[in-house]
């Protein structure tokens, strides 16, 4: 299983905040990277204000950090053009994880599938717990949708994408644990590569994914800006994931 | 050392190869004129995305002709991901076309080795080199549809176990080495891989 490190990025800061909210400064985003590039699999970078702002502030970081780091690099936040997209994989993105921009715009995930292949195409999903199920968050969390997850992972797969990353809104930050209900609603549909994330704050936590055999990868971000979990127990608990498979 | 030449046909992204060996102080360019292959000391041909996609591209740039006598004289190369894949014959992604033909074999999708499979395979895998090769590449990033489903056996150097499978990772002949993998997206072991093959 793929360990993936998640930095929401605000301007030239690292942060990361609670379901969302009350985002904390955790320090420069690009020695951070370089600390996580020794011990994850992949980096998730997260422009937390672009799609606010509607200027993708990622940029910079991504080319400083893609000239001395050498595992995937996906970019998440405001990328609403092909042309932004383009921008983001000539500066050195692999990925590029698009939620908000993709809602109701089919042809956005076509354009860079067709330039770029399937594989760079992440399907970001962001889901919030609600009475009658997961609800579809969009703007970081700020903007709802009233779109079931089921429906938009359906929807994901009829477009085409090569992976979806689904982030429990209402754990996030929170430290209580995935939501395994939420994964295996989403395993079930999906016939591409699932990554989860959102509320791990434990060892403990990691290992309640272990029986999720189709689990493609896990999103971390407290658990590793916080030290909650240290790279040896990330490694060892990789590799014996590894060897089950 | 060897002055290292990316094909730049204009298709996926270069970007990430260029920086391993520029950050590895190989002297590196991105090779755009189809005239320049054959001066080439060390070629690099990356790609990602769609078999027919590449070769129609390499076609329409002019690049395809002289990669295929580049690698017919077994001069030093290196194909990664869908760059390796076209040097086979064809695949079954896009029926029809034909590839360089330079390893025997063709390619097939995840899905016709098992119906119910998730796909495309993603992530860092541990690499089964065959006895004779020297690597010490023990890990590699992957992230493909397609794989080797049909080869000679005394041009395959490493496999990867993925669902059970056993999945080509590697191919070699004379000069010409083809990996499945991305050693650039590989961490340090994956530099180290691309500079003892750039150095041979």
């Amino acid at each position: 299983m793929r360990v993936i490190a998640r930095l929401d990025v605000k301007g030239d800061s690292l942060i990361k905040g609670v379901r969302f909210e009350g985002l904390r400064r955790l320090g420069n985003p690009a020695e951070v990277a370089r600390r996580y590039a020794s011990f994850v699999d992949e980096l998730f970078f997260v422009d937390t204000v672009a799609s606010l702002y509607g200027r993708p502030q990622v940029a910079e970081l991504l080319e400083s950090v893609a000239s001395e780091i050498f595992v995937p690099l996906t970019v998440g936040g405001g990328i609403t053009t092909i042309l932004e997209a383009e921008r983001m994989f000539k500066l050195g993105a692999d990925k590029v994880a698009i939620n908000t921009a993709g809602f109701g715009a089919p042809e956005l995930f076509h354009e860079i599938a067709k330039n770029f292949g399937l594989q760079s195409v992440v399907g970001s999903i962001q889901a919030n717990k609600t009475e009658s199920g997961w609800e579809c968050l969009t703007e970081q969390g700020r903007e709802r949708t009233h779109v079931s997850v089921n429906d938009r992972v359906r929807e994901l797969l009829e477009i085409g994408i090569g992976e979806i990353i689904v982030t429990s809104v209402d754990r996030d930050g929170t430290r209580n644990g995935f939501d395994l209900e939420l994964l295996e609603q989403v395993l079930q549909f999906s016939n591409v590569p699932v990554v989860i994330g959102g509320g791990c704050g434990s060892l403990e936590h990691l290992e309640t994914l272990r029986p999720y055999e189709t689990l493609s990868g896990v999103a971390l971000a407290s658990s590793l800006h916080y030290e909650l979990i240290d790279q040896d127990q990330i490694r060892r608990w990789r590799n014996c994931e590894d060897r089950r498979l | 050392m060897r002055k290292v030449s990316i094909v730049d046909y204009g298709i996926g992204n270069i970007r990430s190869v260029l920086n391993a060996y520029s950050y590895l102080g190989y002297n590196v360019s991105l090779l755009d004129k189809p005239a320049e292959i054959r001066h080439a000391e060390y070629l690099v041909l990356p790609g990602v995305g769609n078999f027919g996609a590449v070769v129609e591209r390499l076609q329409r740039k002019e690049f395809f002709d002289p990669i295929a006598s580049y690698v017919s004289d077994s001069k030093p190369f290196l194909g990664i991901c869908v760059g390796m894949q076209v040097l086979f014959e064809d695949s079954s992604e896009s029926p029809g076309v034909s590839g360089f033909g330079f390893f025997k074999g063709s390619l097939s999708h995840f899905l016709e080795l098992s119906p119910r499979t998730i796909s495309p395979s993603i992530g860092n895998f541990d690499l089964n080199w065959s006895a004779d090769t020297g690597q010490t590449l023990e890990r590699a990033y992957f992230v493909h549809n397609y794989f080797v489903s049909d080869y000679s056996d005394s041009e395959l150097l490493a496999t990867y176990e993925w669902n059970g499978f056993s999945v080509p990772a590697a191919f070699r002949l004379g000069g010409v080495v083809g990996v499945q993998f991305h050693p650039e997206k590989s961490g340090t072991q994956g530099l180290h891989f691309l500079d003892s093959l750039a150095k041979r």
